[in-house]
């Protein structure tokens, strides 16, 4: 029997106490472990608008975040729409009817449309085109994929692309018909469109939308802008070859916001171009300049936001959960000074018989190691159990997948020797009395 | 003669008063214990029983003097070589029997095994027990067994490291007069058995009267018998 031998015995000794001991450390650990792998998802989510394929918005002026937010977490209300016209200006002069090129075609590598205030139950409905899909990337800089079907063609006004997560909550295949509502879930119901893909997940915002081509979006009620008093009507666009829906004149149209991903510069012979990022620096401040937009670089307001809010957000619940495990920890260290009248005739009965003053001290610091590792690793098991429970509710408000499995690696390494500090830390009294257990006086007779 | 597995040389031990100064509880000249012996040490209450078992003992360091166990001068050695000591030639028999409660009886004999040199032997343990009738009751707890069943395990815990001597101090003391003399039979039986010298200190003239060699210790404890204290060692 060696030392966590008669450690394990005195755990043994206080059933009750020690499982009360191990069971509160459990809770906080669980917390802790929930809060850390929460918030690492909730982060990821955040950080994965980096890496969409696009590098800047353009929406109405107003709350850069606001833009943000919902252009790319489809959180939030959109600001106001932009004129058509805007959007016009970053297409090239083979995308325009007028067959000039945009005014800022020459920085624009891809400039995707997307028209928002529709929602399909409870998941927001978004109006773009094919682009959006064929152009951007999810939130890991790849191309998306389709778990089954495909992307809408620009010329199938009624098709649509949805989220894993939708398609997911709500049972859609392709194939099947939804009706999107005006504004809020109990708005006037637009016409049908018809499900063409489904989303591989991302873990990102875009499992949770409703993609479907801005042409049918414009067709439904309450979406063409109206016309000043007294303009006449434009001359509708030419309808679809297959004699299908005809377009709204663009006069009548109006975007939420586009998602821009800037082009490189080609430089003069013998210079160096302009990379794409000092591209997007300088529309910006030219869009900024202007009267009819914004342009904001989402990776700066996607880092504010985190810094503004996420972290310190983050940082609160972890410090409420650690002072729970301190709380825990100071559990180990009244219930171990509880027992120490008793541990105190065990020790001199130890000594006596020829343990050795390290004896004794190892015996109760490993007693203690035993109880908050222990409790800690049933924390840590119950805390991932508690983000696999939650992991629907996560999925749903975050886009991100939460399973039992989801983890925080790097905190969570810390975790055992963390607990094997705290248990020292919070033995450490007690092993000092035990060290220094009169022998003689504990087991002095009458003689 | 045998050889001594005890021999004690001006050995003197005192406390603190709380009042200031030092009374002197132990002032033995010299006592010699050969090996294989059984002694009663007798003694009336305050006459420094428990202090003398716990200078043999090592766990009780002497003002002054020598105490040797089986040639080696325990007073020489530092802390943790006494404990050593103390686990591989000595078995101590307290007088509550003071088991470990949260331990079997087996894993109190075993517990005693850790501190020694050897390592822990599960074998040996459970003859240790058998030879004092608990081979039933070897998973048993202290609370778990009677009176007499936790004298024997404590018999057993005793003797768990091959020690050369037992010293137990007051063994009967929390027993009825009626198994006095069981325990005390348990405990000259099995240390003869074993080949171990014994050292039973007691108060009880009946419990002394049971061993072929008695020691009052006012008669070789100076401080115990005052300044008209006889010649040390004597019987």
């Amino acid at each position: 029997m060696g030392i966590l031998g008669i450690a394990w015995r005195s755990i043994r000794q206080r059933p009750l106490t020690s499982l009360l001991t191990s069971l509160s450390l459990a809770l906080g650990v669980a917390l802790v472990v929930a809060t850390l792998v929460t918030a690492g998802l909730v982060q990821k989510a955040f950080e994965s608008g980096a890496g969409l394929g696009y590098n800047m918005i353009i929406g109405a002026k107003g709350s850069p975040l606001q833009l943000v937010l919902n252009s790319v977490y489809f959180i939030s209300k959109p600001i106001e729409n932009l004129p058509w016209q805007v959007y016009q200006e970053f297409l090239p002069a083979d995308r325009r009817r007028d067959g000039r090129d945009g005014r800022y075609a020459a920085s624009t590598k891809t400039a995707v449309p997307i028209c928002m205030g529709d929602y399909y139950r409870s998941f927001r409905v978004i109006g773009t085109n094919a682009s959006f899909f064929d152009d951007l990337t999810r939130g890991d800089g790849s191309p998306f994929a389709f778990a089954s079907g495909g992307n809408f063609r620009d010329d199938d006004f009624f098709g649509g692309v949805i989220g894993a997560t939708v398609a997911a909550h709500l049972g859609l295949r392709v194939g099947d018909p939804f009706s999107p509502t005006h504004g809020a879930d109990d708005g006037a119901v637009h016409d049908p469109f018809r499900v063409v893909g489904i989303l591989a997940r991302t873990d990102t915002p875009i499992d949770r939308g409703v993609f479907v081509n801005m042409e049918g979006f414009y067709l439904q009620d309450g979406h063409a802008k109206p016309l000043p008093d007294g303009v006449e009507p434009p001359p509708p666009p030419p309808p679809a070859a297959d004699g299908g829906p005809t377009p709204l004149p663009d006069a009548q149209r109006e975007v939420t916001a586009i998602l821009l991903e800037t082009a490189s510069q080609p430089g003069l012979p013998g210079m160096p171009g302009l990379p794409a990022e000092l591209t997007a620096m300088g529309l910006r401040t030219v869009i900024n300049e202007g009267r009819d937009a914004q342009a904001v670089l989402p990776v700066g307001e996607i880092r504010q936001l985190l810094d503004l809010f996420v972290r310190p957000l983050e940082l609160l619940l972890l410090l409420v959960t650690t002072l729970v495990v301190l709380v825990s920890a100071i559990g180990i260290l009244v219930s171990m000074i509880g027992s120490s009248l008793e541990r105190t005739r065990d020790v001199a009965i130890m000594r006596a018989l020829g343990a050795r003053r390290s004896h004794v001290l190892a015996a109760v610091l490993a007693e203690a190691i035993l109880l908050a590792v222990g409790g800690g690793l049933v924390g840590w098991l119950l805390g991932h159990l508690l983000v696999g429970a939650l992991g629907p509710w996560i999925s749903t408000n975050a886009g991100v997948t939460a399973s039992v499995l989801s983890a925080a690696p790097g905190a969570e390494l810390l975790l055992v020797p963390g607990l094997i500090l705290l248990g020292i830390a919070a033995a450490l009294v007690p092993a000092i009395a035990a060290y220094r257990t009169d022998v003689a006086r504990w087991l002095q007779g009458p003689g | 003669m045998a050889t001594p597995v005890i021999e004690l040389a001006g050995v003197r031990k005192s406390f603190p008063q709380p009042e200031g100064g030092r009374i002197g509880i132990l002032d033995v000249a010299s006592l010699v214990i050969p090996a294989g012996e059984q002694l009663a040490l007798e003694g009336s209450s305050g006459s420094g029983k428990s202090t003398l078992l716990n200078v043999i003992a090592g766990i009780l360091r002497p003002d002054a003097g020598h105490v040797l166990i089986d040639g080696i001068d325990i007073t020489r050695l530092v802390e943790p070589q006494r404990d050593r000591l103390r686990a591989d030639k000595l078995g101590l028999v307290f007088q509550s029997f003071n088991l470990l409660p949260g331990f079997t009886a087996l894993e109190n004999v075993l517990v005693a095994m850790t501190f020694g040199s050897d390592r822990p032997d599960r074998n040996r343990a459970e003859g240790l027990l058998a030879a004092v009738g608990l081979s039933h009751r070897l998973h048993y707890r202290p609370a778990q067994l009677s009176t007499g069943q936790q004298q024997r395990v404590a018999v057993a815990r005793a003797l768990a490291n091959r020690p050369r001597v037992v010293l137990a101090d007051e063994p009967t003391a929390s027993v009825d007069a009626a198994h006095q003399a069981q325990v005390i039979d348990l405990l000259r039986g099995t240390c003869t058995e074993q080949g171990v010298a014994l050292v039973v200190v007691t108060h009880a003239p009946e419990v002394a009267a049971a061993f072929p060699r008695r020691l009052r210790l006012e008669h070789f404890n100076r401080a115990a018998a005052g300044a008209a204290a006889p010649a040390a060692g004597r019987e």
